[in-house]
């Protein structure tokens, strides 16, 4: 029985594999957006008064900063929402969020730029030529912030339509070639049982970041009872990171080392299980207990051989663990046998 | 790792599951010091009597190839692991004992008589 991976579902998924165009998106236009604002009033300069008006009300300014610090203001807003923004973006799809959210987020993002940039611009372009930033013309104003809402929309739709489109669908087991199934004796009784456990590279990076918070309180002189609410987060987490898996006649059962959680699926339920291919970070958005990959949901802990479960009416369930195929053919087996 | 059990067959229940779990440790399905499922997880799994697992269980612990422990249950023992990876020597052993028509009988009393 070899491994036969069905075809990389990384549906309707985020990815940070295709970064360019989520990247560009998230954080390249409203960067680019913010420096050619702060360029453009920079090339005004000797045209504009100091100060300027940086702060308007009904018809007139009612605030005003020198001309160095309103370009700082323009830089530190624009480049500042944009990273916030490009940061959520990104936490995003670790998080395994779709696409479509995704797309949403960037349409809100390059929408938040573009109204920033070109409305600050515009506040800045009325006054050149002006000797006294108190004579601008608030009227000007709100044509410019009509222009800048113009550019909002126009740029959040390039936002939700610059990122890759993907359709929602749940990977068609059993359209292609049925998964292998155990021959069975009409008495023959069979249970296979495996074990799934966390990656050893992120487990790592997981028990040096708890680590680092249960020390932290220490270091910067707090009491230590507090670094035992960080241990105590450690011993939460550790049934998560080791898993028994157990197939037999009664279907399937997933339960950490502990016995909690544990999901169960009835065989008489099962209408096929089939071994993958998993990569959680591309398909899941990271490991764990996880939903993602094509309406996919269950235990990704490493990258590599899955058993993948189909249910009438209801979301495949996958989790890592070697040996799946002969899991999969073992539940198969059951299903052809007693079904 | 499979254990499969046949009622049907003629062998005994409990042979069959240690063949089973004799079958994972040489294929390399279980690791040194891995646990194995509890005796009752297999009866009640297999729909087998606990003492028919537990029969099984100590034939393989006589075999060296598990630690029984009290509360722990049966642990795979890193001999057992090393024996597993004696399987081609014994494939090629038992391939060179079919080509001089030697039974499997005699093999057996030969490997026996090697250890006194």
């Amino acid at each position: 029985m070899n491994l036969r991976p069905t075809a990389p579902s990384t549906g309707g998924r985020a990815s940070l594999r295709r970064p360019v165009p989520v990247l560009l998106v998230l954080f390249g236009v409203p960067l680019a957006l913010a420096a050619a604002a702060v360029a453009v009033v920079l090339a005004w300069a000797p045209e504009l008064p100091d100060p300027l008006a940086i702060h308007w009300s009904g018809d007139g300014p009612d605030g005003f900063s020198s001309l160095g610090g309103f370009i700082a203001l323009i830089a530190a807003t624009l480049a500042g929402i944009a990273l916030l923004l490009g940061a959520i973006g990104v936490a995003a799809i670790r998080a395994g969020q779709s696409m479509r959210a995704l797309r949403a987020l960037a349409a809100l993002q390059l929408a938040t730029a573009g109204f920033l940039a070109v409305g600050m611009t515009a506040s800045v372009a009325i006054q050149r030529g002006l000797a006294d930033a108190g004579d601008a013309d608030g009227a000007a104003l709100g044509r410019g912030m009509l222009v800048a809402a113009g550019a909002a929309v126009a740029l959040g739709a390039v936002g939700a339509l610059a990122l890759p489109r993907q359709h929602e669908t749940a990977p068609t087991g059993g359209l292609d070639a049925p998964a292998p199934a155990l021959e069975l004796g009409a008495q023959e009784r069979a249970i296979w049982t495996g074990r799934a456990a966390m990656e050893t590279r992120v487990l790592v990076a997981l028990l040096l970041t708890l680590g680092a918070v249960a020390l932290l309180p220490i270091l910067v002189g707090v009491e230590g009872w507090a670094s035992l609410i960080g241990a105590g987060v450690v011993l939460l987490i550790l049934p998560f990171l080791f898993w028994r898996v157990r197939v037999d006649r009664r279907g399937l059962t997933t339960r950490s080392v502990l016995g909690w959680p544990r999901w169960s699926m009835a065989a008489g339920d099962i209408v096929e299980a089939r071994a993958v291919a998993v990569n959680p970070l591309a398909e899941f958005g990271g490991w764990g207990i996880r939903f993602g990959g094509g309406g996919r949901w269950g235990l990704v802990l490493r990258r590599g051989s899955a058993l993948e479960i189909h249910r009438a009416g209801k979301a495949p369930f996958v989790v890592t663990v070697d040996g799946a195929e002969e899991a999969a053919a073992l539940l198969n087996g059951y299903r052809r046998r007693d079904a | 790792m499979l254990i499969r059990v046949d009622p049907s067959l003629s062998q005994p229940l409990f042979e069959q599951l240690a063949a089973a779990v004799r079958r994972a440790v040489v294929r390399g399905e279980v690791v040194a010091g891995q646990r194995l499922p509890s005796a009752r997880e297999l009866a009640e799994s297999l729909e087998l009597n606990v003492h028919t697992v537990l029969h099984a269980y100590q034939q393989l612990r006589d075999e060296g190839l598990i630690e029984l422990r009290r509360g722990r249950g049966a642990i795979v023992r890193a001999e057992a692991v090393d024996a597993g990876a004696l399987g081609e020597s014994v494939a090629a052993l038992v391939a060179e004992a079919r080509r001089r028509g030697v039974p499997a009988g005699m093999l057996t009393a030969l490997i026996e008589e090697e250890y006194r």
